[in-house]
């Protein structure tokens, strides 16, 4: 009797552990096979492409996490990425005080739209999809404003700036190096701070949180002035990278941090969700992504297949919830 | 009795257990057509879970039921509705948007042709059932414009729109103003004047005796009587309600209580619920407050913590009046609330022990996580909470060990005034026994409680003094020792002078 119940148990365990790390077991899954499928897959070179352009909206996607822990969306991400590349390259910062400057300049903008997204979803009970739909649209016009509509693009910078885009330490590119960083800075504030506390609680029970003395108020507004900031700092990584863009880039940008972040495990209802799972939901969706690619699969249809992965993230997320 | 009623509906053996609680034990109940019968009982009595078995909501374990003589299976709310039983719950089932037509013939609208919705059969029908009830509105009036009154009889007319033989009322009066409260009961009348079975479950013992012809008391998942209200008064029925043999651990606890005042109430008013409360709750001491549901008792202590509005009057801490009283402030003041909704309200069910204990004790921007884990360590062994680690999810526990956690979530701020509304509502004997021993054992050392509970035992048992709420006041304060549960009941229902009924 008591062995049936241990072997029961450490069959739990054992599905337990991959539940918990479903984002993980799916990754290197998708590596293997698209390893064995593709040649060109498997190379530091393609790996390390993968891991690059994965840091992009990766940043993004931490700064995301914040918001969605704490029961609220954030779709502005997308167009407040866009701005802060715009503003960079618009400004052609060309020496270190210049550059400084720049970089102060987007991550506070980035910050102000967070504070105006949490005041709004907090004071009036917005709903946090509307609000943020409606910010996009907003952060779109005024980029579109602010570039008469053109393409930007700038010749060069200040060389430590441009260092962030396109500077390597040893084989490794320095955005994924900012990625790593972030994501640290992400885990510690999640896991070690009373912020990040407060935001599981508020994320997880809002009535609760109120009657145990957290300021809901507060902690969401800063949980979006995080995003608003991490989205401009991805901004800030792909200005210096690429150095030209179209006015209404970052637009759309926002499901596809969405589909690496609920791949990534985060609750669609908010309380849940680590900085590690969201790792590796977002490396997924570049692999796939990746590998669409290297198999010549036209765009459309890798649109297609993009969106089908968005909806599955979506219900399953919204399965798993049902079954807790 | 009226003229030879004959009986429709008879319940036989009713038996419902739940994971340790049995809701019903062999309960044999029979009602007359016509007649108005009165469930009564305490909280927890079955009464509501025999509600449920008659709107098909929830399948007995055993018994049988059977109408006009032939047996019938309940097993879904349209099985019910088709044997022409009608429920009436305490909330409302409208939908606030449509007409008062759509709703009162939700479900069954008449339709013409390739099926359209025929207005003017329904219109006319619900004209013709609406005048039976003497309501004057236009049909197409949405029924959030209406008073809850209002809505009441929309539920009725929804019953007889069915043409429903058996309606059930859960607590029809507990949201109706004074006013309203005498129409409603001359509705009831009607209905059995229609030659209809009306089953009325009320707190209200007044309300029992103005217009029942039988009362059924229920206790502790058994039939206790039925009575013929006739034959009977209140002090039979809450004397049956109550029970004789409740072990009442009656304490003499005086150790903690002083006379230094902790906490004032002066003259609080709240918006439709309670005016002018004025009370002194002193250190030490364990005071409860009575009242029936909906008496603004809840609304009291969340008023007390901050979180419910006060239209005028003061809450005074140690003598220093509290400004705009917010859930923080008075947090820092010593004030905490544990609440009568744990998963609802207490608790981050998606979050683990360790994290809950922790949730209101965090007074710097690093968490130190040696002392969280002290605190939740001395905590699981100060309140016996059972589980087999502190990173179990709460959602995990029993109600218990739920409860505890709710507690030592404050525990770990060292309160001076503990509020707790409803604290052992829905949890096992021994878990509400160390519940009340933590009441005792901090009160000793000088901590001020507020007490809500609907089990009236339970306040004679715990507390030094007593206030009962009723009709928007204060209608009676005194000592523990100085009431009984009777007695307790009579005030809250409005009924101190029991009246003699002729």
């Amino acid at each position: 009797m008591k062995n049936i119940i241990e072997k029961t148990n450490s069959k739990e365990n054992i599905l337990k552990l991959l539940k918990n790390n479903v984002q993980w077991t799916l990754l290197f899954i998708s590596v293997l096979v698209f390893s064995l499928i593709f040649p060109n897959f498997f190379t530091s070179r393609n790996l390390i492409n993968i891991l690059r352009n994965s840091a992009m909206i990766g940043t993004v996607s931490v700064g995301m996490i914040f918001a969605m822990i704490a029961g609220t969306f954030d779709l502005s991400v997308g167009t407040t990425m866009g701005l802060a590349t715009v503003i960079i390259i618009k400004m052609h910062p060309q020496t270190l005080l210049q550059s400084i400057v720049a970089i102060l300049v987007v991550l506070a903008i980035g910050a102000l739209i967070g504070l105006i997204n949490g005041v709004v979803v907090g004071k009036w009970r917005e709903s946090s999809i509307i609000t943020t739909i409606g910010m996009q649209y907003v952060i779109l016009g005024i980029t579109l404003i602010y570039t008469q509509g053109k393409h930007v693009w700038a010749d060069n910078f200040y060389p430590g700036l441009e260092f962030i885009g396109k500077g390597r330490l040893g084989n490794l590119p320095f955005p994924i190096i900012i990625f790593i960083i972030i994501g640290l800075l992400g885990q510690l504030i999640l896991n070690n701070t009373r912020f990040g506390r407060h935001l599981y609680a508020v994320g997880g029970n809002v009535n609760a949180s109120e009657l145990s003395g957290i300021n809901v108020y507060w902690t969401r507004i800063i949980a979006y002035m995080f995003s608003g900031i991490s989205a401009a700092v991805a901004g800030v990584m792909i200005a210096t990278r690429t150095q030209n863009v179209d006015p209404s880039f970052g637009f759309g940008q926002e499901t596809d941090v969405l589909t690496g972040v609920l791949l990534g495990g985060v609750s669609l209802y908010g309380g849940k969700g680590s900085i590690i799972g969201t790792f590796a939901g977002v490396l997924f969706l570049y692999v796939v992504t990746n590998a669409m690619t290297l198999s010549g699969i036209p765009y459309q249809w890798q649109l297609i297949i993009k969106g089908t992965l968005f909806i599955t993230a979506v219900a399953v997320s919204v399965n798993w919830e049902k079954r807790g | 009795m009226n003229n030879n009623p004959k009986v429709i509906i008879e319940m036989e053996n009713i038996s419902k257990h739940y994971p340790g609680v049995v809701a019903l034990d062999n309960v044999n109940l029979a009602f007359y057509k016509p007649e108005i019968h009165a469930l009564a009982g305490k909280n927890g009595a079955g009464k509501s879970t025999l509600i449920k078995i008659l709107g098909g909501a929830v399948l007995p374990d055993s018994g049988k039921i059977s109408i006009n003589g032939r047996e019938i299976f309940l097993n879904s709310p349209q099985s019910s509705i088709k044997q022409g039983i009608s429920i009436i719950n305490q909330e409302l089932m409208l939908v606030p948007e449509l007409s008062v037509v759509e709703n009162i013939l939700l479900g069954q609208f008449p339709t013409k042709g390739a099926n359209f919705f025929d207005w003017s059969t329904a219109e006319k029908k619900v004209d013709r059932i609406l005048s039976t009830l003497g309501l004057e509105i236009d049909p197409k009036t949405k029924v959030k414009k209406l008073s809850v009154a209002q809505m009441q009889i929309i539920e009725i007319a929804k019953a007889l729109s069915r043409d429903s033989q058996i309606i059930v009322m859960d607590e029809p009066t507990s949201s109706l103003p004074i006013r309203e409260v005498e129409n409603l009961l001359n509705i009831v009348r009607k209905l059995k004047e229609e030659g209809r079975t009306v089953i009325y479950i009320t707190h209200k013992l007044n309300e029992i005796f103005e217009i029942t012809d039988r009362i059924t008391v229920l206790r502790d998942g058994k039939k206790i009587v039925t009575l013929e209200t006739e034959n009977t008064d209140e002090r039979e029925v809450v004397n049956h309600m109550v029970g004789q043999n409740e072990p009442i651990l009656h304490h003499k606890h005086t150790v903690g209580k002083s006379d230094d005042p902790v906490l004032e109430v002066r003259n609080v008013s709240l918006k439709n619920k309670l005016s002018d409360i004025s009370f002194t709750l002193h250190k030490g001491e364990i005071l409860g407050i009575a009242g029936l549901l909906g008496s603004g008792r809840t609304e009291l202590l969340q008023a007390i913590y901050g979180y419910y509005p006060i239209l005028s009057g003061h809450i005074y801490v140690d003598g220093n009046m509290v400004n705009q009283p917010s859930v923080r402030k008075m947090i820092k003041e010593g004030i905490v609330l544990a609440p009568e909704d744990r998963k609802l309200q207490g608790l981050i069910l998606s979050m683990n022990i360790l994290d809950n204990i922790n949730l209101a004790n965090q007074n710097s921007i690093f968490r130190k996580k040696g002392a969280e884990l002290n605190a939740a360590n001395q905590m699981k062994n100060d309140m016996n909470i059972v589980t087999s680690s502190l990173k179990s999810l709460v959602s995990s526990l029993s109600g218990g060990n739920q409860q505890k956690i709710v507690l030592s979530k404050w525990m770990v701020t060292n309160p001076k005034i503990i509020l707790l509304d409803e604290p052992t509502r829905g949890i096992d004997i021994s878990s509400k026994y160390e519940i009340y021993r933590l009441i005792q054992k901090q009160a000793e050392k000088g901590v001020a409680f507020i007490v809500v509970s609907s089990e009236f035992s339970e306040l004679l048992q715990i507390c030094d003094r007593i206030l009962v709420l009723s009709q928007g006041g204060v209608s009676e304060e005194g000592n523990a020792d100085d009431f009984n549960e009777e007695s307790l009941f009579l005030h809250a229902s409005g009924l101190d002078t029991p009246k003699v009924r002729i």
